[in-house]
């Protein structure tokens, strides 16, 4: 049963993602070739056309990769919401499938594009963005944390050559894994919002905003907790930045690893236990209070 | 093929083995005739097939239809069952039509002149049609 | 005969409201097709999602075939909604090949026969269709299941006159031994004659359960009669 409801799920939503991950990568084909062709005309009309030509890529390329994310988020709730709140919940829920195969079939088909979102968005950014700026996020010299109190950034070229590759999954994961954690949200407040008899969109609206702004808050407080404890233990955190500026370079870069590291891996874990608590509450929800209008 | 006329207000079962004998009393049903299958029967009747079923089953009983295993239902080959029917169903239908005459104030010799009018007319129609 | 419905002092209220059914008893047995009759508001469509599943009750229980509704018993009920339910962006086609991959008790080519049978094209889009059209699609899946029990919920309700003798002709000829059909409708004079059993829901309750024969005898008028009578604004 779960092939089939991800089947249909992946063609249901595939109907409008499809053609939109098909626009992104023309136009990052278009952009492509407009900076190919630009120095050449530019040549004659001077350097400032060149380089507005580049500033307004640059920007469409913001733009058109955060419309991807938001419109295949966009799509993915959207037919959660038909599919169980919706008249389509009449269909849904006479099939025989168990609530949970309902909820994993939409999870899985949703990761998938969530996965071949985030690969569309880099590459149609790796297409679109002028070489300078792509080498400035891509290249030897992308910063990718940078702590502040006048020591020096760490940058992609300070990641020793083989781990570059893990470093760039780990990111892409943490990415898909991000928007699923709020998708699973975003299916929480639909699903409590369905409980509800009438304005269930301005309710599920709400619930979200209450359920994002209530676990933003936990996750602050649950990760201020072993931060706190360390720099206490460390003396302070002037103690700790003056020992951590003493420091030699190559060191530096592995505490900041280390640090990085562990802050991601925390937010993921307490995410991921978010993540299971409104996969338990939709099932709940679905399964057992089920009162379709 | 039966000119089915179902009521509402009055049992379904009823009329539908009043119907069956005339369509057999007629001849609409041949004797010997193979009878088309329940569900067939009761959705050219437009009635619930456990009504018809048990309308068919009532005809057994009076022996006007048999069922053989697997083969459905036929007509009886009994002609003088049949005729019997007929005679029945003659008799109800102008016994009928003689109270209603009655009803209506019409003596005896009234009644006669009525039936020979409208018989000859319905016998004059039949012929130009 | 199996008990293929069962209801005991099942109750349902909404929001807090008063109760749409209050400990309602009702027994259905297989081989039966039975009207469920009641003004609006009565629970009809109430009690028949309570049977599809997709309604919880408040208190008492419902069983199908003797299990309570979840996915063994959403496998054997054939649920026709009074409301147009369709996923509009499918095709009437794909809809057919959806209900197949999902049920197995789902007659692929029966559906395909009633389709022609009714002039609908099968490449045709769900949301392209007049609105009788599509319920003319509704209850071809529907009834192109061989479930156990078949809840449809005012049936020719929104359907021309031809259609309507189309689908009582349809529910008729469907009929097994082995099947409940329940049939909500207020068209009470154009359904009577097919049915063996009307069940009055009256208060949140079963007021009156009896052979429809049983009861033109009884009280000398037919199924719509008796319940205008009883029924009485």
């Amino acid at each position: 049963m779960l092939g089939k409801v991800f089947k249909y799920e992946t063609k249901a939503a595939g109907r409008y993602l499809v053609p939109a991950f098909g626009l992104c990568l023309g136009l990052g084909l278009i952009m492509l070739v407009v900076q190919l062709v630009a120095p050449v005309i530019g040549g004659h009309y001077g350097m400032a056309f060149t380089t507005i030509l580049q500033a307004v890529t640059s920007s469409l390329a913001s733009l058109l990769v955060v419309a991807l994310v938001l419109g295949t988020i966009g799509v993915l709730l959207v037919r959660f919401y038909q599919a169980f709140n919706g008249t389509e919940g009449y269909l849904t829920f006479t099939l025989p499938v168990r609530t949970g195969t309902h909820l994993w079939g939409r999870i899985l088909s949703g990761a998938m594009f969530c996965v071949v979102c985030s690969l569309i968005a880099l590459v149609s950014m790796l297409l679109m963005l002028p070489s300078e700026a792509r080498k400035e996020l891509f290249g030897q010299n992308a910063v990718l944390m940078d702590m502040g109190f006048g020591t020096t950034p760490i940058t992609m070229g300070d990641i020793p050559g083989g781990l570059k590759l893990l470093v760039g999954l780990g990111l892409l994961l943490v990415l898909v894994f991000g928007l699923l954690s709020s998708l699973l949200q975003a299916y929480a407040a639909v699903a409590i919002g369905g409980q509800f008899g009438q304005h269930r969109i301005l309710l599920s609206v709400v619930f979200y905003f209450l359920l994002n702004t209530v676990e933003s808050i936990l996750t602050l407080v649950i990760s201020a907790i072993p931060v706190g404890i360390y720099m206490g233990a460390q003396g302070g955190i002037e103690a700790l930045v003056s020992g951590f500026a003493a420091l030699p370079p190559a060191e530096q870069i592995q505490q900041m690893l280390m640090v990085w590291g562990g802050a991601l891996a925390m937010m993921c874990l307490i995410s991921l236990v978010f993540a299971v608590v409104h996969f338990l509450l939709c099932r709940w929800l679905y399964g057992k209070r089920l009162n379709l209008v | 093929m039966v000119e089915w006329q179902i009521d509402n207000d009055r049992p379904v079962y009823t009329q539908l083995v009043e119907q069956m004998e005339r369509a057999v009393a007629s001849g609409v049903f041949g004797p010997g005739q193979r009878l088309p299958g329940v569900r067939e029967m009761a959705a050219e009747a437009g009635v619930n097939p456990n009504t018809m079923q048990r309308a068919l089953q009532a005809l057994e009983q009076t022996g006007l239809v048999h069922a053989k295993r697997t083969s459905g239902r036929f007509v009886t080959e009994d002609r003088e069952l049949i005729l019997t029917l007929r005679k029945r169903q003659a008799e109800s239908l102008t016994g009928r039509w003689v109270r209603d005459m009655r009803a209506l104030g019409c003596d005896g010799e009234e009644i006669d002149r009525y039936y020979r009018q409208v018989r000859e007319a319905e016998d004059g129609n039949d012929l130009k049609v | 005969m199996e008990t293929i419905l069962k209801c005991s002092g099942l109750t349902k209220r909404y929001s807090g409201s008063l109760p749409v059914l209050r400990e309602l008893n009702l027994s259905l047995q297989g081989g039966k097709i039975a009207g469920l009759l009641g003004p609006n508001g009565s629970g009809k469509t109430t009690l028949i999602k309570l049977a599809a599943g997709l309604l919880t009750p408040d208190g008492g229980a419902i069983e199908i075939d003797g299990q309570a509704p979840g996915i063994e018993t959403k496998a054997k009920v054939s649920y026709l909604p009074e409301r147009d339910t369709l996923p509009g962006w499918m095709r009437a086609g794909e809809n057919v090949a959806y209900y197949a991959d999902f049920f197995e008790d789902f007659d692929r080519a029966k559906a395909g026969e009633m389709l022609r049978e009714l002039g609908i094209d099968p490449a045709m889009r769900l949301r392209t269709m007049s609105k009788g059209t599509r319920e003319k699609v509704q209850l071809i899946l529907a009834m192109s299941r061989k479930a156990r029990l078949y809840l449809l919920d005012e049936p020719i309700g929104g359907v021309d006159p031809a259609a309507r003798d189309y689908i009582l002709t349809t529910i008729i000829q469907n009929y097994s031994e082995e099947a409940a059909v329940v049939i909500s409708t207020h068209l009470i004079a154009d359904v009577e004659k097919v049915l063996d059993e009307a069940i009055f829901l009256s208060g949140g309750q079963v007021a009156l359960q009896m052979g429809v024969d049983e009861l033109r005898e009884e009280r000398g008028m037919g199924v719509d009669a008796v319940f205008r009578e009883v029924f009485r604004c």
